[in-house]
């Protein structure tokens, strides 16, 4: 892939100006580099450890845009791009794992019951993904501020700058959030 | 929702839950006022906030790579290894303990799913590793296999019990000497890799393991090719850097240990090993490595740019000479470094060398040896060193002079095949078959167990590590020999090793020229078996000599027609023919040669050559081969073979298996035999008891494999025999008679499908060509319902019957399957008429059951007698 970092700091400037269309052209160039490194940090990592998604992003950034071009209105729709992106690549992944499951050609034979326990977290993580769709229609932006800090990683004052609302805002919209996703799952 | 509502709602949620929970329901009380909607929204909005504790809190990451993590095959079969505990995870994938069916532990590394996307990518990456499959050294990790089952890719390689280099560092600086001997032993792998063309490219401490022994072993060797090329192509000028850095810190994620060529993204040879290897000895001393930096691109500017400290600045008085070394390992320009690991290996030594020898003047030095040391004080440090010298000189005496067969006692020995380093493929031959007479002529010996040709026949075209085939053979000693070619003069070398370390006992070159190629190799014989200790009888250097022959023309043409015979494809087997022929028509006295032919016409017979032409042919080769030479058990054998094959004389049989495995108890094909007669008796408890002594002997003889399966089959037991078969077609997936078995076990299942399958790769591997195959087919395809395809098959068979010879026996197995009696009856009688060979089944075989208590085919049962 060759991606010069002049291109993906327009396609943010065009972005950020309102052209949807920079985008579609941002998503794929985004979701390559960071499937790699997420692959990359998901295998490096055992169990019980912390997998860094905004030090993933930052370094998918400085791939993709370069040090030299540190802006961070720049850097902050980065964020939100990746955000999304990181959200379809573990929503994928656990997708699969549960179809999987289900076509019964990849049985689980663990002996201390973590079959079980992994296909339910899988079943959650794409459960989420479809409760998130469901309150992006409601609430647009409780529904961003779960992306961003629970796909993207980051943290209130990450978000505040993505978003470009308050910190005190952020944490608001993310308790709603977590409270009318947590009702849906557990209804569902 | 709209907006405002959407406002409303959160308003009130968030000032409620800002509030202790019983002061809520009076502040909703206002706040929804004659709005019960919306109130019971916020209430149930609070209560789900309550319960939702640390949902979400979280990152969906972590559950990804917990995910991951649970993603074991542990419990699970891939292709030929039951999966045993994760090992660990590197960044190329899991690492698992594993079992082969052989039950050898093995360490099988399952590449990660996203390494192997590009399917062209992983062809080529399984080519290019056939060349580590070749690697073959004691301090490098043996890989057994590399390849693909149910999309899952791996790697099986020798299970190391031992801690990895970074474990090690981990826990403190290890003392300069053990440092350069891991050094050295790293630099001793690296060697033997590039001699074969293969560049590790990731040497790295988490690549090097430690055995309890002081054994250090390199794992991964030329794996990280699987990493560099991806994406390669598009790597180019500004970006290069940056796309390698992606790609390596993807997969290799060992930056730190990266050449200067590396990190640029530019072609890369057995050097980058050199620097490497630099890094490595650097971090071992120092206990950091030489170029850190807070991020990748940070560290590979420093690979690219700086020189790394000093030695001597981070850790008080290291050699100057060892800095020297590591300063020459870490030249940026290639050029500069080390021309080859050799040079840097040479340097190394010499530098242990040095540093023990500063060990023993300082031990001397302190015992204050020195001070009683005769002689004047001037150039006392000179005496001191020859002092020095003296001892290791004595030292080394009393070892060479020790009769090296003071070793334990040597009963059982592996002929492993002679490498043929002529350089031409057409002396394969004459490799193999030095070899295979090797075999012969040591195991006639009394006491002395040697391995049988399929056992060893495994390592042709690998260097292997005597210790490791000892114990993968379990024998005492193994014998390594290489032919190579100068003029028109053959020179031919013998290594005699150890099984229990690998130590060398012997070794012998032997000049020859092809004529007296015989005399050489029986006295190749001779002197391995007194090598091992043996005392040879006169008697038993008779034996020796007996079977052979003075003729080194002959000798060389029974070289030849054996190689061609053990093919088995037509052709061949008339090519080999010829050459036995031609050998016997030389020398009429060579004994072997006779069963080589014996063997021969039986195969062809097989192969679809009309019984008449070639029976006759190869019971009179078996029988001179008794007359000259009544002690050779392999020509009883063929005798016995063909007592049940064409004579259907279960008592001559009999006799010619017991003869033959009195002389040679050790003869696995007599025993598999053996178990064939009793097999056709309806003995089968004896025939599976008799055929498994068999395969004790040669427990990786397919067709010996094969043919238990049949028995298995003829017992009544699918289910058993389809495990055996399944179990050689694992180990051979061309082997056409195990195929053709498990079809008639998978129809005795009712399993057609799989019948039907087999049959047909069955078919298309002997290309349609042979007859039994098809009739198989044919029968399988009748059994499933499928009548029109069976008839298709039996009409060929029979218009091919118009021209060539066709087992009358396979005919009859399709018309059986498709109910017409007479048909099959009258097949059966022809068969019977012209001795095709199979019909020594007809009593055993369930393929037949239908027609038990019919008195036509009781008839026939009998007058063939079994």
């Amino acid at each position: 892939m060759t991606v010069s970092p002049p291109l993906v700091t327009g396609l943010l400037q065009k972005w950020r100006d309102g052209d949807e269309a920079a985008l579609g052209q941002l998503l794929p160039l985004v979701q390559d580099t960071l499937h790699r490194l997420a692959h990359r940090y998901v295998n490096r990592e055992r169990r019980g450890h912390t997998l860094q998604t905004t030090a993933l992003v930052n370094e998918a950034f400085l791939r993709l845009v370069g040090q030299q071009n540190v802006d961070w209105e720049n850097r902050a729709h980065f964020f939100a791009v990746s955000a999304q992106v990181m959200r379809h690549i573990l929503v994928d992944y656990a997708r699969q794992r549960a179809s999987g499951k289900r076509g019964g050609e990849y049985r689980h034979v663990t002996l201390d019951g973590d079959a079980t326990v992994s296909d339910e977290r899988s079943a959650e993580l794409v459960a989420l993904d479809d409760a998130l769709e469901a309150l992006a229609k409601v609430n647009p932006r409780g529904s961003k501020v779960v992306e961003l800090r629970y796909f993207g990683g980051m943290n209130n004052k990450e978000a505040a700058e993505v978003l470009r609302i308050s910190e005190t805002t952020v944490e608001r919209d993310w308790r709603l959030a977590k409270a009318w996703l947590y009702r849906e799952l557990q209804a569902g | 929702m709209k907006a405002e509502r959407l406002q409303q709602i959160d308003g009130i949620f968030q000032t409620a839950i800002e509030l202790p929970p019983e002061r809520r329901r009076e502040f909703l009380d206002t706040a929804c006022a004659n709005d019960p909607d919306l109130r019971s929204e916020v209430e149930s909005l609070i209560s789900s906030f309550e319960l939702s504790g640390d949902f979400i809190e979280g990152s969906a990451a972590d559950v990804a790579a917990s995910l991951l993590a649970s993603e074991t095959l542990r419990g699970k079969q891939v292709a030929q290894f039951q999966i045993g505990n994760p090992l660990g995870r590197g960044g190329m994938g899991e690492v698992y303990a594993a079992t082969d069916r052989m039950g050898r532990q093995v360490a099988l590394k399952v590449l990660a799913p996203w390494l192997v996307q590009d399917r062209q990518h992983v062809t080529r990456f399984l080519q290019e590793a056939r060349a580590v499959l070749a690697l073959n050294h004691p301090n490098i990790v043996t890989v057994y296999d590399i390849g693909e089952a149910d999309g899952v890719y791996y790697i099986a390689s020798e299970l190391i019990e031992g801690e990895t280099l970074r474990a090690v560092l981990s826990r403190g600086r290890p003392a300069l000497a053990q440092s350069v001997d891991i050094a050295i032993q790293v630099s001793t792998a690296l060697v033997a890799a590039h001699d074969k063309g293969v560049v590790h490219r990731d040497i790295k401490p988490e690549n090097v393991m430690l055995r309890g022994d002081g054994y250090v072993k390199v794992l991964d060797f030329g794996i990280a090719k699987l990493t560099e090329q991806f994406g390669g192509a598009e790597r180019s000028g500004a970006t290069a850097a940056a796309s390698l850095e992606t790609v390596a810190g993807l997969i290799v994620g060992t930056t730190p240990y990266m050449s200067p060529e590396q990190a640029r993204g530019t072609p890369v040879d057995a050097r980058t090993d050199v620097w490497s290897c630099g890094v490595l000895l650097y971090e071992m001393i120092a206990s950091q490595i030489p170029f850190t930096g807070d991020s990748t691109t940070d560290v590979l500017a420093r690979i690219l740019e700086r020189e790394p400290a000093p030695l001597a600045s981070l850790v008080e008085g290291t050699p100057e000479e060892l800095q020297r070394i590591v300063t020459r390992a870490l030249k940026k320009d290639p050029g500069e470094r080390y021309p080859t690991m050799a040079d840097m290996l040479a340097d190394l030594k010499a530098l242990r060398q040095d540093l023990e020898f500063g060990e023993k003047i300082r031990r001397i030095q302190s015992t204050g040896e020195l001070a009683r040391a005769p002689g004047p004080r001037l150039g006392g440090r000179k005496i001191v060193v020859s002092i020095a010298g003296i001892g290791v000189l004595a030292l080394a005496v009393a070892y060479f002079a020790t009769p090296w067969f003071r070793s334990p006692n040597i009963q059982s020995v592996a002929i492993l095949p002679f490498v043929n380093a002529t350089g031409d493929p057409e002396l394969e031959y004459l490799s193999d078959g030095v070899t295979e007479s090797l075999i012969n002529a040591l195991g006639q010996l009394p006491d002395m167990s040697v391995k049988a040709r399929s056992m060893v026949f495994r390592y042709k075209g690998k260097e292997v590590d005597p210790q490791e085939v000892a114990s993968a053979l379990s024998v005492d000693a193994v014998v390594n020999g290489r032919v190579e070619r100068r003029g028109d003069r053959l020179m031919l070398s013998l290594d005699l090793a150890k099984g229990e370390d690998g130590d060398h006992l012997w070794g012998e070159r032997y000049d020859s020229t092809m004529t007296d190629l015989v005399a050489v190799q029986s006295g190749m014989a001779r002197d391995i078996a007194e090598r091992l200790h043996t005392r040879l009888s006169g008697a038993d250097e008779q034996r020796i000599a007996q079977s052979y022959t003075a003729s080194g023309e002959a000798y060389q043409l029974y070289l030849r027609g054996r190689y061609h015979v053990q093919k088995v494809v037509l052709p061949e087997v008339q090519t080999g023919i010829q050459y036995l022929e031609q050998a016997t028509a030389l020398d009429p006295n060579y004994a072997l040669a006779y069963v080589g032919l014996a063997d021969a016409y039986r195969t062809a017979s097989a192969a679809d050559l009309t019984p008449s032409q070639v029976v006759p042919k190869a019971e009179a080769a078996a029988e001179r081969a008794v007359q000259i030479d009544p002690d050779l058990s392999m020509a009883h054998t063929q005798l016995g073979i063909l007592a049940i094959w064409y004579n259907f004389d279960p008592h001559a049989a009999e006799r010619h298996f017991t003869r033959a495995l009195e002389l040679d108890p050790d003869n696995a094909e007599a025993h598999i035999f053996f178990a064939h007669l009793r097999s056709n008796q309806g003995r089968h408890d004896e025939a599976i008891r008799e055929a498994e002594r068999g395969l004790e002997l040669e427990p990786f003889n397919s067709r010996f494999n094969a043919l238990t399966g049949q028995f298995l089959v003829h017992a009544g037991r699918p289910d058993d025999a389809i495990a055996r078969l399944q179990s050689t077609i694992d180990l051979d997936p061309n082997h056409v008679l195990a195929r053709l078995f498990i079809a008639t076990a998978y129809v005795e299942q009712r399993r057609y499908a799989d019948a039907i399958a087999a049959a047909q790769v069955a078919v298309d591997r002997t290309r349609r060509r042979l007859t039994h195959p098809l009739g198989v087919l044919g029968y399988a395809l009748a059994k499933s319902g499928n009548v029109a395809q069976a008839r298709a098959v039996v009409d060929e068979l029979v218009t091919a019957s118009r021209s060539r010879y066709v087992s009358p026996y396979s005919v009859a197995l399709v018309f059986n399957a498709l109910g017409e009696r007479d048909e099959t009856l009258a097949w059966l009688e022809r068969g019977f008429e012209v001795d095709d060979h199979k019909m020594n089944l007809l009593k055993v075989d369930p393929k037949w059951k239908n027609l038990h208590g019919d008195p036509r085919f009781e008839d026939l049962v009998k007058r063939i007698g079994f």
